[in-house]
This record gives structure tokens, sequence and C-alpha cells, in this order.
């Protein structure tokens, strides 16, 4: 344990400011790629650290700090999603993105970010989650299964799910 | 090479992802070399993650960051002197008898079907913990107060779950409203005399 979680563990009250310091853009990240909307992980990102603020007495110390908060905001936004209506997003919309990429002149950036993030949004709440946490925050199965509060084998078959799904949405039509 | 011989899908993404080491990546790489179809589905895993690769995440202005710490500061401000308000309202004769039975009906309108409260968790804590009766009660009034202002029933996941936060609140209160809460919270559990059930689980006798 570093020394920043072993003074949040031992309820050092000057040690809050430097934790929403160091993990909030983190958190923010992990909310924006589980919400998928900015304006909502903007504001869960605030409310993440005043549920650490408030469960701060609950931290000890047994998983690292940061997987103690990916926690807590990844229940967050989980629950959160199950209360809004989630837009499902067709396959087909996915794929009219990539093949509306133009033929010459190199791909069209803008455009395949958008097919990209259309297809994240394909994905069920929980693959999302297990997806951010593994591809793009480099955490081991061991870490997301403490921070999504599962197994390492349901991880790994979220994430197998969710590149399946992937590639479904995006693997034939992303050759330029 | 025949297609039973090929890779099971899983494996070939553990294998992009650079999960598989030693002999068993090199195995891998041999049968890729020798297997047309294996090396096309590992070709199209490899353009898929390359495209995910390009999911942003976008940045929000500086002024965001920059107020960030004292947004929190004044969520975390409010959030206690919201707690503290509603806590107060079990001071309030009758409101939380009243409040206790909203929640029951809350708990079982929600049924089986989503488990967000989880009854088993709910019924072992209220027969076992110290501050039970608080947490019971503190959730009954949020129930109520959502049952009349028709406000989204977060509140019951945030309490049933953790029970610490009632014990949290109750320091918040000065000695006087203590004593008025524990005195209340008896009149509460005189008032109920028998046996609930919750869910059709004995929750306390």
């Amino acid at each position: 344990m570093d020394e920043l979680s072993t003074r949040f563990a031992h309820g050092d009250e000057g040690v809050f400011e430097e934790v929403v310091e160091r993990y909030s853009r983190k958190v923010y990240g992990l909310c924006y790629r589980i919400l998928r909307d900015e304006e909502e992980a903007r504001d869960m990102a605030q409310e993440v650290f005043v549920r650490v603020y408030e469960k701060r007495g609950k931290f000890g110390g047994r998983s690292a700090l940061y997987t103690w908060i990916y926690r807590i905001a990844t229940n967050m936004c989980l629950t959160h999603l199950k209360r809004r209506r989630i837009p499902t997003v067709p396959l087909e919309a996915v794929e009219g993105m990539l093949e509306a990429a133009p033929a010459g002149g190199g791909p069209d950036y803008s455009r395949l970010e958008r097919a990209v993030s259309q297809a994240m949004v394909g994905l069920p709440p929980r693959q999302r989650a297990v997806f951010a946490m593994r591809f793009f925050e480099k955490m081991s199965v061991r870490e997301i299964a403490e921070a999504t509060g599962t197994t390492t084998g349901a991880v790994k078959a979220n994430y197998h799910h969710a590149v399946r799904r992937l590639k479904e949405m995006l693997g034939e039509g992303g050759s330029t | 090479m025949s297609a039973r011989d090929c890779l099971d899908e899983d494996r070939l993404i553990d294998f992009v992802m650079g999960e598989v080491t030693g002999g068993e990546a090199a195995g891998i790489e041999e049968h890729i070399r020798r297997c047309p179809a294996c090396r096309g589905r590992v070709e199209s895993l490899r353009r898929t993650l390359d495209l995910a690769a390009m999911d942003r995440v976008p940045e929000p202005v500086p002024a965001y960051w920059e107020h960030f710490a004292a947004g929190v500061r004044h969520r975390i401000r409010s959030r206690a002197e919201s707690r503290k308000r509603r806590i107060r309202l079990i001071l309030i004769p009758g409101l939380a008898t009243a409040a206790a039975s909203v929640l029951i009906v809350l708990m079982l309108a929600r049924g089986p079907v989503e488990p967000v409260v989880d009854v088993e968790a709910v019924v072992a804590e209220i027969n076992t913990s110290a501050v039970a009766e608080e947490v019971l009660v503190e959730a009954a009034v949020d129930a109520l107060l959502v049952a009349q202002f028709g406000e989204e029933a977060d509140l019951l996941d945030n309490y049933l779950i953790e029970t610490g936060d009632v014990a949290e609140i109750v320091t918040e209160l000065d000695d006087e409203e203590e004593r008025e809460l524990i005195n209340k919270l008896a009149t509460i559990m005189e008032s109920r005399g028998s046996a609930e059930t919750i869910a059709g689980k004995e929750c306390w006798s």
C-alpha cells in the first residue's frame, strides 16, 4: 500500500484533497467510458468523490485505494444507467457510419471516431466498464474483479463478450 | 488444417491482447502462420482493437478541473446538511412509523425482479447489527420522501447497502437531538410489537 493509501486508510483528514487531485481525471474518464455522456460524467465524477469521502471509514486497505475508488465509481455509474433509458444502437447504424467513410484521400477519422463511440454505446454497461478498465486503463483482471465486485472469470467473460461485440460492430467494416 | 483444430476465439482475444506468453504463445503463432482462417480472425481482432483505441474521452473545460475539488467540498457540505434534515424528520411524531410501512411496501413492490435491495442481507443486518434500527428508520424516512415527492428511489440503495452511513449521521447530531432520536427509536420499537415481515422473511421479533 502506498503512502497516500496508508494515510487514507488511517483516517488522515488532510489526505482527501490529495486523493481528489490524484484520481479525479481517472475517475472522470472511467465515468465517461461507462456513461458515454460528457455532462453526466462530469457530474458523476464529483459525486463519486462525495461518496469516497462519506465512505472513507470503510476503506480498510485490503485493496488498492484506486480499485476501491473505481469500485465506487463503477457501482454508481451502473446504478445510474439502470435508471436512465439506455439508447440502443442498431448494428446497422455503426456499419453505415463505417461504410460512409470516403474511399479515397485516407480515412475520415472523425467519422470513424463517431462510429467507434457508437459501438461503445452498443455494449452492455458492465461489459463497457470492464472493457474500459482492461483496455484503456490497463488494469489486471484481478484488479478489475476487485473494482467490479465480481470474479476474475466473470471479468474475462465480460471482456471477451465486449471484444466480440465490438468486432461484430466494427471488425469487418473497419478495413480501409 | 481442419476447422476443428482452429483456436478458440477467447484465446485469440487473449493472444491479441498479449496475455498469452511462452510456449503457448509460440504455439498459437505457429498455428496462425499455417491457418488462414485463424490468421483472418486475428487480423480482424487487431483491426477491431485498433479502432477501439480511437475512442476518446472528451476533455472538460479547464474551469471544470480548477473548481473540481471545491465542487466536491460543496456537495459534501450540502449532502451532510440534507441528511441532517432528513434524520430530523424522524423526530416528528408518527412519521417514522409511517415511513417504515412505506419502506416495506416499496420493498415488496420491487419484489424479486430487480434485486437492488438485497432482502437477505437486510434481514441479516437487522438481526445482527447494532445500528440496524437506525438504518431501517432512515431508509424508511427516505422511502417516505420518495413516495411523497416522486424522487428516484436511489436513497434506498445507498442506505440499505452501507449501514455505516447512519452511524456517521448520528454522530453529527447534537446531544439533545441524539436523545430525541434514541427516544423515538425506542417508541418505534415498542409500537412494532409483533413480528413483521419483509418479502415473506421474518426480519425482527
